[in-house]
Order: C-alpha cells, then sequence, then structure tokens
C-alpha cells in the first residue's frame, strides 16, 4: 500500500477541503507535516483510520462536521463531510471515500449513516466498483494490523511491554503470511470433519460406531490442547513472575552477589540436567539395540563348548584343512620335518588326518561360526564397556546435579536469612513460584502422556474404519474427500513449519542490524520462537534482560515495526513476479509525535534510520520536535512537507471559529 | 537453510500432494488471504468444503 492524496472535507477541525499529496519518490520518501499542540496532527491520524475502516480513534467521535461549516450553514441545510484517500497497492489504484451527511435543525445536527464508495483501476487498466468495499480494503491492509502503520508515537512503546506479545505474534503472523497458513490448516480441519460425519452417515452400523468414537477421541485431542496450551501460558507466567523476582534480587545491593552466584550455578544446574538426559538417551539406546548380547553369555559358551567336543570327537572338521593334508602327503615329509616315505608308520599317522579334514564348504561354515562367536563376545564386552562408562557419568553428574542443588539451597537460604525484609520476602515469593511451576509441569507432562495416548487410540480406530471401509459409493467419496483433507493438511502443516523457522531468523537478524544502528547502547534484542520481543545487556559471558526507559522503548518498537515492513518489503520484491505463498508487501508508517521521550543522538539516529526502511513514511511532528536531530536526520529524505495552520479565537479575536488548514512548504 | 531451499522444500511438498489436491490447497490459500481480516470461520469452512468436493468426484 502506497499513500497518495488524503483529502478532507469539513472533517473535524478541517474546514473547507483540505489536501495531502504524499511524496511516493523512492529516495525522498518522507512526507513531513509540522503542526503545533492542538493544530490537527491526531486528526489526520484519526481521518486516515475514518476513512479506511470507519474508526477515527479520536475523543467524542460521532462530531464530524467542522464546527465552522456548521456555524456558517443556514437553518435546514444539508452539510457534508468527507474524508477521501487514493492509494495504489499491487499496481491498482484505489479511490476510497467515506462521507456522512447532516442536517442542522434548531442549531443541532442530525446526521445520517456514514457511507463508503471505493472504487479501482485494476492491472488491466479496468474501472471496478466493488460491491463489498469494506472488504476490499480489509485484505489490503487488514484491520488488526493497521496499529502498526498509522500509529501514536507516544503510545507505541507498548511493543516491548509483556502484554505486548500477543499484539507483537499476531502482526509477524499476518505480515508474514503464517496467520494464512495456521487459518488454512484449521478451516481444513473444520471440513474434514463434516466429511467424516457425511462417510459416518452412509458408512454401515459398525462404522459408524467406529466414525462416532472418532469424533469424540478427535473432540477429546482438542480438550486436553487446549488445557495444555492454558498450562503452557500459566508457565509462561510464573517464568515471567520469576524473572522480575531475579531482576529484582540482582538490582539490591544486599542480595545483587548471591543472586549472581545463584543465577551462575543455576546456569550449571541446566546444562548438568541436559547432560543428564543426553546420558540417559544414551543409556536407553544402547539397552534397546544392544541389550539382547547381555543375556548371550551362556549361549556363546556353549555354542563354543558344543564346537569344541565335536571337534574333538572327529565330528566336524578339526580346523586341519584337508589341501595342506594332501600338500604334506605329496611333499613327503611333516610339517615337523618327519620324512612320509610310502609304507611308513609316520605317513600312516598323517594320512588318517584326511578322514578328520572337513569338506570345503563345512570347513568354511565351521570358520564363519569360530568368526561370529569371536564377534560376539567382543560385541558383548564392548557393551558390557559402554553401559559401565554411562552408568559411571551418570553418577557423576548426578553427585554434580545434587551438590549444585545444595550449594544453591544454601544461597537461598542466605537470601532468606538476609535482615533486610523485602529480600527474605522476595527469597519466599521464588520458592513458591518454584514450587507452582513444578506443579504446572507435572500437569503438562500428565496432559502430553494423555494426548499420546489419544492419539495411539485415534489412530487404531483409523486402522479399524479404514478395514471397514464401506462399499457403498457415497462413502467411498466422503473418505477421498476426507482423506484429501488429511494429506493437504499435513502438507500446510509442514510449509508452516519451514516458513515460522525462516521468519524467525530473518527477522532476528534484521532486527538485529536495525537496532544496532537506532539504539546506542550495545543491548541485544531478542526474539524467540513465540516471537516474543525481549531486550538483553550482555553482561561478562550471559546477559541480563533490560529495564529500558521510556525512550529506549519507543525506539526499540519503531526498531521492530521498521524491521517488519523491511522484511515484508522484501519479500514482495522477491517473490512479485512469482504466485508464491507468500508475498509480503509495501507497508506505509504513518506516525504522530514518534520522537517525544526519545533524547537527542536516539532521534537523530531513529530519524536517519527509519525512512531507509519502510517504503513511504509520514511524520507528523511539532517543531519542537523536529528542528534539531530529526531534522539533521531526516531532511535528505523528506519529499513533501506541509504545515497545519490552525486558527483560533483564543490566538486571533478577529477569527470566530478554531479550524485548520494545510500548506504545502514549497523550498525554492 | 535459505530462500531458495525454502521455496524448493514447499514446491516439492505441494508436488507430493495429487493434482486435484493441489488445485484445492492454492484455492484454500487464496481464499484464506482474500478473507484473512474475517473472524466468524463458518463462511470459510463453507467455501473450503465446497472447493474440495468440486475438486474431487
Amino acid at each position: 500500500m502506497i499513500l497518495d492524496t488524503l483529502e478532507l472535507h469539513n472533517f473535524r477541525q478541517y474546514y473547507g477541503t483540505q489536501r495531502i499529496v504524499f511524496s511516493k519518490d523512492r529516495h525522498r520518501n518522507v512526507t513531513v507535516i509540522h503542526g503545533e499542540n492542538g493544530s490537527g496532527k491526531t486528526t489526520l491520524l484519526g481521518a486516515l483510520n475514518w476513512v479506511l475502516y470507519g474508526k477515527s480513534g479520536l475523543p467524542d467521535p460521532e462530531d464530524i462536521i467542522c464546527e465552522r461549516a456548521v456555524a456558517e450553514a443556514p437553518e435546514g441545510a444539508e452539510l457534508e463531510a468527507y474524508v477521501s484517500l487514493t492509494f495504489t497497492d499491487d499496481a491498482k489504484t484505489y479511490f476510497v471515500k467515506r462521507s456522512v451527511r447532516a442536517r442542522k435543525t434548531g442549531g443541532k445536527l442530525e446526521y445520517s449513516a456514514p457511507r463508503v464508495e471505493l472504487e479501482y483501476i485494476n492491472e488491466a487498466g479496468e474501472h471496478v466498483v466493488p460491491k463489498f468495499p469494506q472488504e476490499v480494503i480489509d485484505q489490503i491492509l487488514p484491520p488488526g494490523l493497521r496499529g502498526y502503520f498509522f500509529f501514536d508515537g507516544e503510545r507505541i512503546d507498548n511493543l516491548t511491554k509483556k502484554d505486548g506479545a500477543k499484539e507483537i505474534k499476531r502482526a509477524i503472523k499476518i505480515l508474514m503470511g503464517l496467520e494464512v497458513l495456521e487459518r488454512a490448516g484449521n478451516h481444513l480441519k473444520g471440513v474434514q470433519q463434516r466429511f467424516l460425519e457425511e462417510y459416518g452417515k452412509y458408512a454401515d452400523d459398525e462404522t459408524q460406531r467406529i466414525v462416532e468414537q472418532l469424533k469424540v477421541v478427535e473432540e477429546e485431542i482438542e480438550a486436553k490442547k487446549v488445557e495444555l496450551e492454558d498450562e503452557k501460558n500459566n508457565r509462561s507466567a510464573i517464568e515471567a513472575e520469576l524473572q522480575a523476582v531475579a531482576d529484582r534480587l540482582r538490582s539490591l545491593e544486599a542480595s545483587r552477589d548471591i543472586q549472581e552466584k545463584k543465577e551462575e550455578l543455576q546456569r550449571q544446574l541446566k546444562q548438568y540436567q541436559e547432560a543428564y538426559q543426553e546420558v540417559q538417551k544414551k543409556l536407553r539406546y544402547t539397552a534397546s539395540r544392544r541389550g539382547y548380547l547381555a543375556f548371550c553369555g551362556s549361549l556363546i559358551r556353549r555354542a563354543k563348548e558344543f564346537v569344541s567336543e565335536k571337534r574333538a570327537k572327529g565330528e566336524i572338521p578339526s580346523g586341519i584343512k584337508e589341501r595342506f593334508v594332501k600338500d604334506l602327503l605329496q611333499l613327503g615329509r611333516c610339517i615337523c620335518g618327519t620324512p612320509l616315505p610310502e609304507g611308513s608308520e609316520a605317513r600312516a599317522q598323517v594320512s588318517s588326518w584326511l578322514t578328520r579334514a572337513g569338506k570345503q564348504a563345512v570347513e568354511d561354515a565351521v570358520h564363519e561360526l569360530d568368526k561370529d562367536l569371536v564377534a560376539l563376545e567382543n560385541a558383548r564386552a564392548e557393551m558390557f564397556r559402554d553401559l559401565r562408562e554411562l552408568c559411571a557419568q551418570r553418577q557423576h553428574i548426578k553427585t554434580k546435579l545434587r551438590e549444585l542443588a545444595e550449594e544453591i539451597g544454601q544461597l537461598e537460604a542466605q537470601l532468606e536469612g538476609k535482615d533486610v525484609e523485602e529480600i527474605a520476602a522476595l527469597q519466599r515469593k521464588e520458592h513458591e513460584l518454584r514450587i507452582k511451576r513444578f506443579e504446572i509441569e507435572r500437569k503438562i507432562g500428565a496432559i502430553e502422556k494423555e494426548i499420546e495416548q489419544l492419539q495411539e487410540r485415534h489412530r487404531q480406530l483409523d486402522n479399524e474404519r479404514r478395514k471397514k471401509e464401506a462399499e457403498n459409493e457415497k462413502a467411498r467419496l466422503a473418505l477421498r474427500r476426507m482423506e484429501a483433507c488429511q494429506r493437504i493438511r499435513d502438507v500446510v502443516q509442514k510449509i508452516l513449519e519451514l516458513r515460522a523457522q525462516s521468519v524467525q531468523d530473518d527477522l532476528q537478524r534484521r532486527m538485529t542490524e536495525v537496532y544496532n544502528r537506532m539504539l546506542r547502547k550495545g543491548y541485544e534484542a531478542v526474539i524467540d520462537e513465540d516471537y516474543q520481543l525481549m531486550v538483553y545487556k550482555p553482561m561478562g559471558e550471559s546477559k541480563v534482560p533490560v529495564r529500558m526507559s521510556q525512550g529506549e522503548r519507543q525506539v526499540t518498537s519503531l526498531a521492530f515495526i521498521g524491521a517488519l515492513v523491511d522484511i515484508a518489503r522484501e519479500q514482495y520484491e522477491r517473490e512479485h513476479e512469482r504466485s508464491g505463498f507468500f508475498r509480503g508487501g509495501y507497508y506505509p508508517i504513518v506516525m504522530d509525535s514518534p520522537f517525544g521521550y526519545m533524547d537527542q543522538d536516539h532521534r537523530e539516529r531513529t530519524a536517519r534510520n527509519l525512512p531507509t526502511l519502510a517504503h513511504q513514511v509520514v511524520v507528523l511532528v511539532s517543531s519542537s520536535q523536529w528542528e534539531g536531530s530529526v531534522k539533521d536526520g531526516m531532511q535528505q529524505y523528506v519529499g513533501k512537507e506541509y504545515v497545519l495552520q490552525y486558527r483560533s479565537p483564543k490566538l486571533d479575536p478577529s477569527v470566530k471559529f478554531e479550524y485548520t488548514e494545510v500548506q504545502e512548504v514549497r523550498h525554492a | 537453510m535459505n530462500t531458495d531451499e525454502i521455496r524448493e522444500k514447499v514446491r516439492s511438498l505441494v508436488q507430493s500432494l495429487s493434482k486435484p489436491e493441489q488445485d484445492i490447497l492454492h484455492r484454500v490459500i487464496q481464499l484464506e488471504k482474500e478473507k484473512l481480516y474475517l473472524d466468524n470461520p463458518k463462511f470459510l469452512v463453507d467455501d473450503i468444503e465446497e472447493i474440495v468436493r468440486r475438486a474431487i468426484k
């Protein structure tokens, strides 16, 4: 979406027809609108929201028509106020107008319902008037996203607060195409369910019974998943509380050293817990893959005894090769040097070995058996050696875990025993929170287990259903449709997983770049797998969460929006010629007084960097915010400049009403 | 994994479906994009059901 022209007619304090043409120059992509307090900057933002969504977000939203226009109109006259916006999106040019009419009766206004009109010129140059204008607008910029592109700068710091996590997640999902995939998966599931019901209707009694059971199991799985999600949310909340307690303990002089040591030990504890799990995994693997060797000992021994016994009796080859005996006889000399002349006793002795030497195939088989028995013995010994090593490792880790737990316990006792009441109370609170977290984790484990069992039950029932596949044609068709839904859902899920990982990586990379350019301090912005935005401060080899000032929160939020908009733009430019699933798009940023809480340096950094991220930037700003560092940083990108001329009887007694006019600033 | 690798993986996933299934998938994604703002999913489930019925006969 690229904004072209905004026109206001008698809208709120804007008198007559006022027009703003936004800069669309790629290199000078900033439009600055100057206005002092009360001059109508926020009303302009409200006008954009009103024309697109019918909600201005302004105080007294029903008072739309300009006071001066109302006062000047004769009794009984019909007045109109409107806001129109021309914009382009994906090679189409749109014109949207929202208007409202009112009749002046007895000095008051009787409003009719607002009306929205939309028309556009498509890629082929055809003029189109859509039947449902609001639907078309909502497709271009979903209402849930407008707060990211048209925003009040003083309230934008929400994104870095805990309750901003949900908003961030949703914005990322919508902009990056994840929401589309998620919704597709959910809706396909609903469709699949309908075909399952249809299948049950046409199938025989026994199949119907199975289908009913399948439905019940599916509902149970869904209910368990909701329960699981709730518990996970509870765990996140507890973890946030634990983090807050840790932050506070670290910030207090009397507890800082102990707390830092405790956190270091907790980090080690976590590493050892992971190592313990790894060893357990290896033990399980060894036991499942090579465990049979433990029970082979007597079998190997008996097999060896059997072979020796038979060999001694001459019932199986002695290990003397037939060829070897024949060679000795032909040579006429034994291996010990004794001559073997014809008719001699020695020759008769050696000849007798021929009866004990086996045939070639038998010899080979016995030879292989010997080798296999040796290999089995070796493998058995190796398995025991590995098991002993793993058990020793496990024991060592267990000891370390116990020692660390004891050390942490001692530190906690020290904290609890501190004279400072707050520290003792915090430590008690942490203890309670840990118990709660343990309880929740236990519940999560139990629910996951139940889900696993239900899924197994579902698989069994589904197999039964397949076996009883109905002969009825309608049932078969429903079945095919249902199975198609399942296959498509599987593909959607895999695409979603691929895409989610790539979005997280892209966003993290871009956010780091943007953040380093915009924020002075060396903080690190991290977007975790749940798209939560966290800011850390490096401290030695570890990092700790940061308590930011309001100005820093503003910079962080703007950097985040900038990074998001930049990725969406990059995605759009890359995928423009393709009919891919994730198209991205151009999104403008319209900001009302965004620099309020920032210091000079952050103002300059933000002003210099933001225009390089968004395709189009509109800044509504007072002269006190603009002059100086913001102007220095942004001036080179300014393509259009306007001033809101505010008239008021308070400022000029010759003026009867307060109103605003827009004047373009033209540079020589 | 870079963008090209992801695109290639997505392509091969889509191609693992039969032609009618691929057609359903593309139509469903298009529909979801168009109706992203809709809070009531019932209409979408109705529309997708119709898409599946038409594609698999």
